[in-house]
Order: structure tokens, then C-alpha cells, then sequence
């Protein structure tokens, strides 16, 4: 029983970890865009055609397990000659997931900013468009922070399942070790620990992002 | 009835009670007046141990209070204490509120209590609410229904934390009406409250709370006609304004 | 596409089907037990009992269940324990939702105003009376919405179990896949028997939370 096997290959965890962690932002940022586009389209009731798409997208994302969801886009689009790299079907299957997401949380702010901000801003002459994301889409991803970076720290969970696609993030590299060393639960305690650290530090991060950029709904 | 004795109490840095002694008799009602931030809520928990105290000595009936949980409960049983929030439980009926104490502290038997609760319920004039929520009631009738609650206790004192201070003026009165009764009955109460017309009728003792401080106490005609106290003076004239 | 080949393996996939379901229902009534109790005990003021229930809480959900499941699984016989896998899918789901729903139990149970506590103290009820007369009662309105959605994330969770090999839905589904070469129909089959469970009660959960939002 070897104890310190993670700490000797630690550097072959942590390329893991690091590929765990740019993935996971590729991943938010084009969820946190596309979900916002989405939250739109949920928005606007009355615009019949995409409401219902939108709503249809979100609860079928969101009502079914996101490991299928990979194992489709990288094994059954290859069906249809569609044959998408790993680290790409990945990253693509963690931003459709999430924004389905991300898209009610953006959505439920939206809905969140009084009306008053709408009349005070269309009072200045401002467009629909321009009152959306100018006055209303700040304050609800400001109202709706904490939610959106507890979708963030979800997102770092969710690459652990792109291990099944041999995409080289941490959980991957967990697998490797293992199986070249067969020192597993070391291995897999360290590294569980080395996913709760990452997330403490990304959470605390996101803390201090919510408090700078923020202020006003910060308490005190 | 009750003995306070150099009672300290600090939040973090901050004293909020200066070595405040008091002593209520049986039978005697005494109004706590003062500004805000005096410390009379503060104080009014510590008699019912909502608070710890960080030094002195409290006295119940004879009995002198430790950190023993059974003995807090015991106090806490024999002590009613009404609330500025009401804080009755939503979730009940204004029966199933009165008769909770009464079913597991007292461990009284089904009949007995629907008979205390009923004699209560009447004393406070809300007989016919018996089987509302809270949130079907007045302010009002809801303070009735906290103060019905503490009595179903059958309490040797009344504690009242501003009882009318959350309440709309036209409902002041009648949470009044059934306080004055309780005074007349024979009950040993304290109250913190702004109501210095009440104060005035029916108090035996009222003590003013400055900063953590007793500054002065007297009967309602000394304090009110003649203080002693600068700040007395000046602390009743800002309450005469705004009413 | 060719859905006629997956209606040949049909017995397959409603196995798997049927296993989901059952892991499922076992592990929401054991999580449930499991976050109840260490929800409850985070609220409590015994210190020297929250802090491994913290530490407990803390890692199963700042972590990904798949880790947990090979730290289980691979991990305990490395010890010298040995584990059946379905124990070891059990008991890390088991971990890992009752964390969760620690959580959401300790965050209704603290949503309850410090009012109710001290009114309840001031009639002498003890501190379980007032937790099952007072607080739970009104905790349960703040905690079952986020409840049933959070089964809703444990069934679909419960997939991840495929990937050490345990025999539900998806890993059945990958049988299938194995033997006919049909990887789209068979994981939209999987997904639309997901839905099709999921689905209802994501709107019964919808329903609860606007229920309480007019209540």
C-alpha cells in the first residue's frame, strides 16, 4: 500500500486537473451564452414559435441524465458520419446540458426585475432590445449570481463524466494512474479531496467576484 | 416574585445591560419605558432565559435560576412571555396554539385542556375563533390569541415584549383592554411598551431604561408629572410628540 | 434510423429500466433517512457532533459522484473490504444524495424565524417537541419542492453507475448498442424512458413551488 502514489505522480494530476478546469470554462461560457438566448426566448410568452422550442429544448435537457446526452453526441451523431473529437463532443454536450440550466435560473431573474426598471428605461427612449440587456439582463444575472456559480461548480463535476470519452481531464487521469499503479483508493481519496479543493477555491473566487463586482446585494 | 440582581448582558463588544437590579412583588405591574437600544427587550429576556446572562443573578419565586436545562423549562413554563411579533405557530389552529403547552408541558389530559382553552379564548373575547389559523386573524386578534397561549400556561407572570408596537393603531386597543384586565385579576406582569397612556392606568411601577441603565423609577404620577431625570423629561416629551 | 431494432431488444432495456427504478427508490428512502438525520444534526447545537457531519456533508458535495463511486468500489477491496456492486452503488448514492438533502432539510429548518423557536421555549416544550410540533412541520412546505427535485437529479444521477458497470438503463442500453451497432436509437430510447419518468414529476415539482409561493 503506497500512500504517497498520488502525491509522487502529482504532476500528471494536476495536467488533469487543469484540463478538468479550462473545459469547465469553454463549457460555461457557451452554456452562459446560450442559456441566455434561451432565458430570451422563455421570456417573450407571446412569441409563440420560439417559446415553444425554447421550452421544449429546456425540458428535455433537463429531464434527461446527462451522460446520455454525451454518449449521443459523440456516439450516435457518428451514426450520421457526424464524428466530432472527444474533447469536442465533451465540451458540447456540458453547454447544451447547462444552459437548459443556466436558462431558467437567468429566465427566474428576468422575471425578478421590477417593472419600474422596464418603464424607466423605455421613458429614456431606449429599444426592447437595448432595455433588455442593458438595464434588465445585468440585474438578473446579478440578483441570480450565487445560483449561476453554484452551475459553475456543477459544471466542474460534470467533466468527470467526460472520462468515459477518454477526454484527458482529472477523473481520466485518476483512471490511468489506477491502472498503471493499482494503488486505488489513495489515489481516488486524493483525488476526490483535489475535486473539493478546486471547488472550495472556485467557489471562494466566485465569492469575491459576486462582493466586488456586486456590491449592492452584498449585506453590510 | 421576581429578583434581578446585577444583571450584566453584552453582545460581542457591546454591553447592553449595566448591573441592572430589579425586584417585581406578587401581583405588581411594572412598565419598562425607555428609548430604543435601552436594553428593555434585552432585559425582559433574560428573566425568561431567551437571553444568558454574562453576570448576576435572577430569582423566580423563590428560586434561584442556574444553566440546568429541566430547571430553565420549568421557569419557562411558570413565566408567560408575549412577543411584538406575535410569533404564533401558522401551521396550527388558535386552539391547537393555546393548548400545545398545556398538552406537553403540563401534560394535561384531552378534556381539561379543551376546557382551559375554552375559558381562555372567552377571557380574551375570540371564542368564536377557536378553529381559525393565525393567518385568518387581525394583528389584533392574533396578539389575543399569543397572550391566550402564554395563559393556557396558568403562569405565576407575564412577560410583554412591546405587545402592540406591530400592530395598527386601531388594533392597539383591544390587545390593551385584555392586558388591563390581567392587571386587574391579580397577575404579575412586566411590559415593555410605548403606550404610556396604558402605562399610566395601570401600572403600579414604571421604571425608565436609558442606555443599559435603570435611570429612574417611581409611581406612573412621579414619573410622568414629576420626573426627576433630565432624560426622563426630555425622553417623554419626544413620545408626547409623536402621538 | 432504425428504431425496429431496439423494439427486438426491448426485454434488455426494460430490465436495465426497471433496475433504474429500483436504485432509484431504494436510494431516495435510505438518502432520505441519511440527510434527514445529518440535516437535523447540523442545526443542532452540539458542536463536537457537526463537525465530521460537516466534513461528511462537505466532501460528497463538493465532489463528482463518479470519483465517490470508484473511491468506493475500486477503492474498499484495495483495503481489504470487500464490496458487491450493487452495496457499492448503494451506498455511495446513498452518501452522496443524503448530503444534499442534508442541505436542503438544514436550510428549511433555518428558514423557520427565530420567533417560532423562542415562543416554543417560551411554553417549555422540549427541544424535540418543538422540532416535531413546531419547526418541522413548517420546515417540510420550505423543503419538499427542492426535495423532489432533487430526486429527480438523483434518478438521472443513477446513470452514472454504468460506468463501473452496474446493470441499469444505460449500461443495458450499451449491450444493446454492443450487439446492433445502433448507438443514436438506443441512447434516445434510454433518454426518452428518462423522460418519461422525470418529466411528470418535474411538473408536479413546479406545481408544489407555485403552490407555496401563493400559500
Amino acid at each position: 500500500m503506497n500512500w504517497f502514489t498520488p502525491i509522487d505522480n502529482f504532476g500528471f494530476l494536476f495536467m488533469g486537473t487543469v484540463n478538468t478546469f479550462w473545459i469547465t470554462v469553454v463549457s460555461f461560457v457557451l452554456s452562459f451564452l446560450f442559456g441566455s438566448l434561451l432565458a430570451t426566448a422563455r421570456y417573450y410568452k407571446n412569441i409563440k414559435s420560439t417559446y415553444t422550442l425554447s421550452t421544449i429544448y429546456v425540458e428535455v435537457i433537463r429531464n434527461t441524465p446527462v451522460l446520455v446526452q454525451i454518449y449521443l453526441i459523440y456516439f450516435g451523431l457518428a451514426e450520421f458520419g457526424i464524428h466530432l473529437i472527444a474533447v469536442v463532443a465533451g465540451i458540447l454536450a456540458l453547454a447544451i446540458n447547462n444552459a437548459a440550466y443556466l436558462s431558467e435560473i437567468i429566465r427566474a431573474g428576468i422575471v425578478a426585475v421590477q417593472n419600474g426598471q422596464w418603464e424607466a428605461a423605455s421613458t429614456l427612449g431606449l429599444s426592447t432590445w437595448q432595455i433588455l440587456y442593458r438595464v434588465i439582463f445585468p440585474q438578473a444575472i446579478r440578483n441570480t449570481f450565487p445560483a449561476i456559480a453554484n452551475q459553475f461548480i456543477a459544471i466542474i463535476y460534470g467533466t468527470s463524466l467526460l472520462s468515459v470519452l477518454d477526454v484527458r481531464e482529472l477523473m481520466d487521469r485518476a483512471n490511468i494512474l489506477n491502472s498503471q499503479t493499482f494503488q486505488s483508493m489513495p489515489i481516488f481519496v486524493f483525488v476526490t479531496l483535489l475535486y473539493y479543493v478546486v471547488s472550495i477555491f472556485v467557489s471562494f473566487f466566485l465569492k469575491w467576484v459576486n462582493r466586488r463586482y456586486f456590491p449592492s446585494v452584498q449585506k453590510g | 416574585m421576581i429578583e434581578l440582581s446585577n444583571i450584566v448582558k453584552s453582545f460581542g463588544k457591546q454591553t447592553i445591560l449595566h448591573n441592572v437590579s430589579l425586584s417585581v412583588k406578587k401581583g405588581e405591574v411594572v412598565v419598562i419605558i425607555g428609548p430604543s437600544g435601552a436594553g428593555k427587550s434585552t432585559l425582559l429576556r433574560c428573566i425568561n432565559k431567551l437571553e444568558d446572562i454574562d453576570s448576576g443573578e435572577i430569582v423566580i419565586d423563590g428560586e434561584r435560576l442556574t444553566r440546568d436545562k429541566k430547571q430553565i423549562r420549568k421557569l419557562r413554563a411558570e413565566v408567560g412571555m408575549v412577543f411584538q411579533q406575535f410569533n404564533l405557530f401558522p401551521h396550527l389552529t388558535a386552539r391547537d396554539n393555546i393548548a400545545l403547552g398545556p398538552t406537553y408541558t403540563l401534560k394535561q389530559g384531552k378534556a381539561n385542556i379543551d376546557k382551559i382553552v375554552d375559558d381562555i379564548l372567552f377571557k380574551v373575547g375570540l371564542l368564536e375563533k377557536k378553529m381559525s389559523y393565525p393567518g385568518q386573524l387581525s394583528g389584533g386578534q392574533q396578539q389575543r390569541i399569543a397572550i391566550a397561549r402564554a395563559l393556557a400556561m396558568q403562569p405565576k407572570a407575564m412577560l410583554f415584549d412591546e405587545p402592540t408596537s406591530a400592530l395598527d393603531p386601531e388594533l392597539v386597543g383591544e390587545v390593551l383592554n385584555v392586558m388591563r384586565d390581567l392587571a386587574k385579576d391579580g397577575m404579575t406582569m412586566v411590559c415593555v411598551t410605548h403606550e404610556m397612556k396604558f402605562a399610566r392606568e395601570v401600572a403600579d411601577r414604571v421604571i425608565v431604561m436609558v442606555d443599559g441603565r435603570i435611570l429612574e423609577e417611581g409611581t406612573p404620577e412621579t414619573i410622568f408629572t414629576n420626573p426627576r431625570e433630565e432624560r426622563t423629561q426630555s425622553f417623554l416629551r419626544s413620545i408626547l410628540q409623536k402621538n | 434510423m432504425d428504431f425496429h431494432i431496439v423494439w427486438v431488444y426491448r426485454h434488455l432495456i426494460l430490465q436495465g429500466f426497471l433496475v433504474t427504478v429500483e436504485i432509484s427508490a431504494m436510494t431516495i428512502v435510505t438518502s432520505t433517512i441519511v440527510g434527514l438525520i445529518a440535516g437535523l444534526l447540523k442545526t443542532s447545537k452540539h458542536k463536537w457532533l457537526i463537525s465530521p457531519i460537516i466534513a461528511y456533508v462537505e466532501i460528497f458535495r463538493g465532489s463528482p459522484v463518479l470519483i465517490q463511486l470508484f473511491m468506493v468500489y475500486f477503492g474498499l477491496p484495495y483495503l481489504g473490504v470487500s464490496i458487491s456492486m450493487f452495496n457499492a452503488v448503494l451506498l455511495v448514492f446513498t452518501l452522496y444524495s443524503g448530503a444534499y438533502i442534508a442541505e436542503i432539510v438544514r436550510a428549511g429548518i433555518e428558514s423557520i424565524s427565530n420567533g417560532q423557536r423562542e415562543a416554543a421555549m417560551t411554553i417549555g416544550l422540549t427541544y424535540s417537541q418543538m422540532m416535531r410540533k413546531i419547526i418541522l412541520p413548517q420546515a417540510l412546505r420550505v423543503i419538499l419542492p427542492p426535495l423532489f427535485g432533487w430526486y429527480i437529479s438523483l434518478l438521472k444521477d443513477t446513470s452514472i453507475a454504468s460506468v463501473i458497470g452496474y446493470t441499469e438503463m444505460v449500461f443495458q442500453g450499451q449491450n444493446v448498442i454492443n450487439m446492433t451497432d445502433r448507438p443514436f436509437e438506443v441512447y434516445l430510447t434510454v433518454a426518452a424512458l428518462y423522460f418519461i419518468i422525470s418529466y411528470p414529476l418535474s411538473k408536479f415539482v413546479d406545481w408544489m413551488e407555485r403552490r407555496r409561493a401563493y400559500a
